[in-house]
């Protein structure tokens, strides 16, 4: 449902990305009257989607972790996910990934949705290290043990450095962790090491054959079918607070409205600016040091034949590892590239071209000095 | 209303929770916890799909009773009589 005439709703969430959607998606399904504000004319947020000549194109969108085949016992994420929005396995159209690695200065490290292969490849490449690999993973926390874990904000490189004797192991395990999911520099947090090792590489990667819109449009419709509203192209501009509360929210449109609760996905700093008075004791929150950008690329399918198989290829083309905001517009020495029609895609799903998506570290002011108009397209 | 239609009203609530699930084999003297695969979030939804279906309202110190289809019947049949 779009808007109803309505001014008071027992919850407000601001942002119709996809934990927007996910979290109005449980509130309605408990009977709450819930708006979802989004400011611009998509949804999807940072994994969104877009056109340009003919082109269709996903924001962000590698690869979905954490897959498990279908049936998968053990209460794994996207069966939980899943179930507790009530959407079908189909809707979601998951092909798995074909093979992917991480490489180094002469040394690489396979793997795919068998964790066997990755230990294989540790076993062969880092014969010393093994033991203290299979060691770390016996240990590592689950994925809710994880996110409360006392030392969720520790050194995820001095956890594995008590593991793992090899500097090397250690930093390519951190190059593939890292850019899918650090914005810290030369490290991450104890609980997303956790969470990104189980994630990337003891469950795995899969994407529909139609990208993100097959996955937004799944969470659209459900989240239509248990009576949850949402207004696009309506941006939240202040957050009014009375008594240290936030009582009504001021909106793009000039309109007011009033919530029983707010729930914000726009990100800590992005949330704080909107307060209309700032608590005393509240620090404002530091954003993250690191940006990234992506070229895209695309060429005849055939010409993608007998070359590269894999699906993701984490990359450092220097020992040690260095994941820090470059002084340059990027640093091309390490990054993610992602060989999008390298999925199992089978009959109809094969796509006609294939796409090469490279990320790499960058520096946003350098971004923002230049005129757009020199790298539009 | 019998037992029977409880535990049947408790197995279709399931069946839409957790369509993955087989339920055809569901003892119905053994936790639903150890023959099912479900998770605490999981009882939430039953707690209120029975809510919204049938208006039986479930407090939270009495989710025990929830246990077992058996526990469910023994529990929620005067609670449903009652609506009926
Ligand atoms: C280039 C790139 C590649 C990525 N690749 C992958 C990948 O392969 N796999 C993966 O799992 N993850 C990937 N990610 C990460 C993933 O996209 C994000 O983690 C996820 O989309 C975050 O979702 P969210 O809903 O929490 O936040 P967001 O997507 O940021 O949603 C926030 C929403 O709020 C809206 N908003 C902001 N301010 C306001 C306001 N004042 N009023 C109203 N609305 C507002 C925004 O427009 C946005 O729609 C990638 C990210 C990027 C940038």
């Amino acid at each position: 449902m779009q808007r109803s005439e309505r001014s008071h709703y027992d919850v407000v969430i601001i942002g119709c990305g996809l934990s927007g959607l996910a979290a109005g998606i449980r509130l309605a399904h408990f009977g709450k009257k819930v708006l979802i504000l989004e400011k611009h004319n998509a949804p999807g947020g940072l994994n969104s989607f877009y056109s340009i000549a003919g082109r269709k194109y996903d924001v962000g969108l590698h690869a979905v972790t954490n897959y498990v085949p279908r049936g998968t016992k053990g209460g794994t994420p996207l069966m939980r996910v899943l179930r507790q929005l009530r959407i079908d396995w189909e809707d979601f159209a998951l092909i798995p990934q074909k093979t992917s690695r991480i490489q180094f200065p002469g040394v690489a490290l396979n793997f795919d949705n068998d964790f066997q292969t990755l230990e294989a490849s540790v076993a062969a490449a880092f014969p010393k290290s093994i033991e203290g690999f299979r060691k770390m993973v016996s240990i590592l926390p689950t994925f809710d043990e994880a996110l409360s874990h006392p030392n969720r904000s520790t050194s995820g490189r001095a956890f594995l450095k008590t593991y793992i004797q090899d500097p090397v192991l250690i930093d390519m395990l951190l190059c593939a962790l890292c850019y899918y999911g650090s914005a810290r520099e030369d490290d991450i947090d104890f609980s997303q090491l956790a969470v990104l090792f189980r994630s990337i590489l003891m469950e795995g990667f899969a994407r529909p054959a139609e990208g993100i819109r097959r996955i937004i449009r799944a969470l659209l419709d459900r989240y239509r079918q248990t009576g949850g509203e949402r207004q696009m192209k309506c941006a939240v501009t202040a957050l009014n607070i009375k008594a240290g509360r936030v009582t009504s929210l001021t909106l793009s449109t000039g309109e007011v409205l009033t919530a029983d609760t707010v729930l914000s996905s726009i990100g800590a700093v992005e949330t704080f600016n909107l307060l209309s008075e700032k608590p005393e004791a509240a620090k404002p929150p530091i954003p993250g040091a690191l940006s990234f950008v992506e070229t895209l690329s695309h060429y005849p399918l055939a010409l993608t034949q007998g070359l590269w198989e894999e699906t993701i290829v984490f990359f450092s083309d220097h020992y040690p590892f260095c994941y820090r905001a470059p002084k340059e517009l990027i640093d091309p020495g390490s990054g993610v590239i992602c060989l999008s029609h390298n999925y199992a895609f089978k009959g109809e799903d094969i796509p006609t071209e294939g796409c090469l998506r490279v990320t790499a570290l960058a520096h946003p002011q350098a971004w923002h000095k230049l005129d757009a108009s020199t790298y539009a397209v | 209303m019998t037992k029977a239609d409880v535990q049947k009203i408790v197995l279709d609530i399931i069946a839409d929770i957790a369509p993955d699930e087989d339920l055809s084999q569901v003892k119905p003297d053994v936790r639903l916890r150890d023959q099912l695969e479900l998770d605490s979030m999981d009882f939430l939804d039953i707690v209120m799909e029975l809510r919204k279906q049938y208006s039986v309202h479930v407090p939270e110190d009495e989710y025990i009773h929830l246990a077992s289809l058996d526990s469910c019947a023994e529990y929620l049949l005067p609670k449903l009589a009652a609506k009926a």
